[in-house]
C-alpha cells in the first residue's frame, strides 16, 4: 500500500510538471513516464489480484447488496483497463490530415481511401461569430464504395472505420507566376505555404497571411475588420536563397514585381482542414471508464449488508 | 438578447452577491458574537441565495438561449451555486451550522470571483454546441461543491482546539468522528461526481476533437485532483487514516480544486481557456 501511495504521488509530480511544458503530447511520451505508467500497471494488477479473493469472500458473506463487495476491485480492474487501452491507443490509433478547397480530392495517407471536399461552409451569425463550420464530403475506398457525409464541429463524419472531423479552415490564393510578362504557372497556395517559378527555384513566394477586410486598427496596425471579402489583402515574404528579399501587404490582382518575375495574387477562398482518427481501443476504454465508475459508485453508495455477526472489513468507522 | 432579462438577472446577480455576503456575515457573528439565531438567520439568508441564485442562473439561461454554463462568469456562478447547493444539504442532513463559518464565505468569494468577470451574453463557438456541455459542466458543479463542503468540515476540525475553547461553540460543532466522516460523505460525493465529469469530458472531447485524451492543462490538473483525493480514500480506507491528517488532505484537495478551476484558467492556456 505504500508503494501504491508513493507510486500515486509521483504521478501526481509528474503530471503537474507535464502541465507546464509547451508540448505534453511529447512530454508524456518519454520513457520514464512509459515506464512510470508500466509500474503502475503492475501495482493495479497485483492489487487486482490480491483483493479478489476478498471481494469474493466478502460477495458470499453478504445478506444484500451482494454485488456492492466487487465495488473497489471493479475500480481498480476499470482503472488498470483504462490506463491499458489508453497506452495501446498510442501505438494503434492512426491519425491522418487533409486539407483543400471545395471540389478537391486527395488519398488519406496509406489508409487506401480517396477523401473529396465535396462543399465547405461557414454559417456566421449577423456578428461575424462562427456559429458552425460544415464540410461535405465523399469518401471512397481502394474497393470502389463511396461514403457521402458532412462533418461538422461535435459532430464527425464516420466512413470506412475512420472518423473525419472538420478541424479548422483557413484561406487560399490562386497565385499566377510570370517571366517577363508571359505566364509561367498557377499554384492554389494555402497561407503558410510557398510557391516560386520553376526555371528560378532559389527564388520562393511566401504567403504569410490574409486580411479578408483589410482595415487598421486605431494604433496603425493591420487587421480584417470583418471576415467578408469586402477589401481583401496578402500579407506575403519573398526569399531568394533563404534570405528576406522583401516583405508587403498587396490587394487580390495587383502584380508583385521581383526582377522579370511577377506575382499575381487572385481568387482568395477558403480551405478547410480534415482531420481523420482511428483509434480501435476508443471503445474498449469508455467501457473501462464504466466499469470504473460503477465500481466507485458501489464502493460508497452500494455497500454490501452483511449479518449481524459479522463486519465489512472495509466499514470501519466510516458509518 | 432581452434587456430586461438581463437587468432581472443582473439585479439578482447581484442580490445573491448581497445575500451570500449577509449569510457569511450572520456566521461570523453566530461565531464572534455567540448568538445562535445568528446561526439559524444565516441558514435562512443563505437559503434565500441560493433561490435568487437559481432564479437568476434561469433567466440567464433563457436569455442566452442556451445553458449558461460556457464562460468564466457562468462557470463561476454555477461553481458558487453548487457550493451553496452541497452546504444547504450538508448542514441539513447533519445539522451542522457552524460549517456555515467556513463554507458561506467561499461562495461568497466565489461568486465575488464571477462578479469580477464579464457578464456579456456571447454567443457560444461550434465546440460549445454540445449535449455533453451540461451533463460535463454540472457534474464538476456538484463535485466541487462537494469538495468545498468537505473543505469547510476540515476546517472546522483544524481550527477545533482554538474554536472548542468557547462553551457556546462546543454546542454547535460536532464531535472528531462526526467531523471526519461529514468531510468524508462530502469527498466520496465530490470524487464520483469528478469522476463523472471527466469522463463525460472525455466522452465529448473525443466527438469534438477526435481525441478523448489530449494531456489539456485541465485535464492534466483534474486529473491531479482525482488522484490526490484517490489517495486520500486509500489511506482512510486501507491505512485508517483519521482525524488531524485527513482533514489537512481535504483541504490540500480543495485547494487542488481551486487551482485546476481559477489557477489553470489563468495561468496555463489550453483548451478550456474558453474566455
Amino acid at each position: 500500500m505504500k508503494f501504491s501511495i508513493f507510486l500515486l504521488l509521483v504521478t501526481v509530480g509528474v503530471c503537474a510538471a507535464g502541465s507546464l511544458v509547451s508540448d505534453p503530447g511529447s512530454y508524456f511520451k518519454q520513457w520514464w513516464v512509459i515506464a512510470l505508467t508500466a509500474v503502475l500497471c503492475i501495482n493495479l494488477i497485483l492489487c487486482s489480484v490480491r483483493r479478489l479473493p476478498v471481494s469474493i469472500a466478502n460477495y458470499r458473506r453478504a445478506s444484500s447488496r451482494r454485488l456492492g463487495a466487487f465495488g473497489t476491485w471493479l475500480c481498480h480492474f476499470g482503472m488498470l483497463l483504462i490506463i491499458i487501452g489508453f497506452v495501446a491507443g498510442q501505438f494503434l490509433s492512426k491519425e491522418y490530415v487533409c486539407y483543400g478547397i471545395p471540389g478537391s480530392f486527395q488519398p488519406v495517407g496509406d489508409t487506401g481511401l480517396i477523401l473529396q471536399i465535396d462543399d465547405f461552409d461557414v454559417k456566421m451569425r449577423d456578428d461575424y461569430t462562427v456559429e458552425q463550420y460544415t464540410a461535405k464530403l465523399t469518401v471512397t475506398n481502394s474497393a470502389g464504395a463511396s461514403k457521402i457525409g458532412e462533418a461538422s464541429v461535435n459532430h464527425p463524419f464516420s466512413a470506412f472505420g475512420y472518423e473525419f472531423y472538420q478541424d479548422s479552415l483557413g484561406w487560399a490564393n490562386y497565385i499566377d507566376i510570370y517571366r517577363e510578362n508571359e505566364f509561367m504557372k498557377s499554384d492554389l497556395v494555402c497561407v503558410g505555404e510557398f510557391t516560386g517559378p520553376d526555371d528560378r527555384p532559389e527564388l520562393q513566394f511566401f504567403f504569410n497571411k490574409f486580411y479578408p477586410d483589410l482595415a487598421k486598427d486605431e494604433n496603425g496596425g493591420l487587421i480584417s475588420a470583418t471576415p467578408l471579402l469586402n477589401n481583401p489583402a496578402s500579407l506575403f515574404t519573398v526569399y531568394y536563397r533563404d534570405q528576406i528579399m522583401g516583405m508587403d501587404v498587396t490587394a487580390m490582382d495587383r502584380p508583385v514585381v521581383v526582377n522579370e518575375y511577377s506575382f499575381v495574387m487572385r481568387d482568395p477562398i477558403q480551405y478547410t482542414l480534415i482531420v481523420i482518427k482511428n483509434d480501435p481501443t476508443a471503445v474498449f476504454v469508455g467501457i473501462a471508464a464504466v466499469i470504473m465508475l460503477l465500481g466507485i459508485f458501489a464502493s460508497f453508495y452500494y455497500r454490501p449488508v452483511y449479518p449481524a455477526v459479522s463486519k465489512d472489513p472495509e466499514e470501519r468507522e466510516d458509518q | 438578447m432581452n434587456n430586461s432579462l438581463a437587468s432581472i438577472e443582473s439585479i439578482c446577480f447581484m442580490a445573491v452577491l448581497v445575500l451570500y455576503l449577509i449569510a457569511t456575515a450572520c456566521y461570523f457573528i453566530f461565531a464572534a458574537a455567540k448568538k445562535e439565531s445568528f446561526a439559524r438567520i444565516g441558514y435562512i439568508v443563505m437559503a434565500a441565495g441560493f433561490v435568487v441564485h437559481t432564479v437568476s442562473i434561469v433567466i440567464r439561461g433563457i436569455n442566452a438561449g442556451r445553458l449558461p454554463l460556457t464562460n468564466q462568469f457562468e462557470f463561476a456562478t454555477a461553481f458558487a451555486w453548487g457550493i451553496a447547493l452541497c452546504f444547504l444539504i450538508f448542514v441539513k442532513k447533519y445539522d451542522f451550522n457552524a460549517l456555515g463559518c467556513f463554507v458561506a464565505p467561499v461562495a461568497f468569494l466565489v461568486i465575488g470571483y464571477a462578479a469580477m468577470q464579464s457578464r456579456e451574453i456571447h454567443a457560444v463557438m461550434p465546440a460549445l454546441q454540445s449535449n455533453w456541455l451540461g451533463f460535463h459542466v454540472c457534474t464538476a458543479i456538484i463535485a466541487y461543491g462537494s469538495f468545498a463542503v468537505s473543505f469547510g468540515v476540515s476546517m472546522v476540525y483544524l481550527m477545533k482546539p482554538g474554536l472548542l475553547k468557547s462553551s457556546f461553540m462546543q454546542k454547535h460543532i460536532p464531535d472528531d468522528d462526526k467531523l471526519d466522516t461529514i468531510s468524508y460523505r462530502a469527498v466520496s460525493l465530490g470524487f464520483l461526481f469528478l469522476t463523472l465529469c471527466i469522463i463525460t469530458g472525455a466522452v465529448w472531447a473525443k466527438r469534438a476533437w477526435g481525441a478523448y485524451w489530449s494531456w489539456d492543462p485541465k485535464e492534466t490538473w483534474s486529473l491531479i485532483t482525482w488522484i490526490i483525493y484517490a489517495i486520500y480514500l486509500h489511506l482512510r480506507l486501507n491505512k485508517g487514516m483519521r482525524g488531524k491528517e485527513s482533514a489537512i488532505f481535504a483541504v490540500f484537495g480543495f485547494i487542488c480544486v481551486i487551482f485546476t478551476y481559477i489557477g489553470v484558467n489563468t495561468l496555463l492556456a489550453g483548451l478550456h481557456s474558453y474566455k
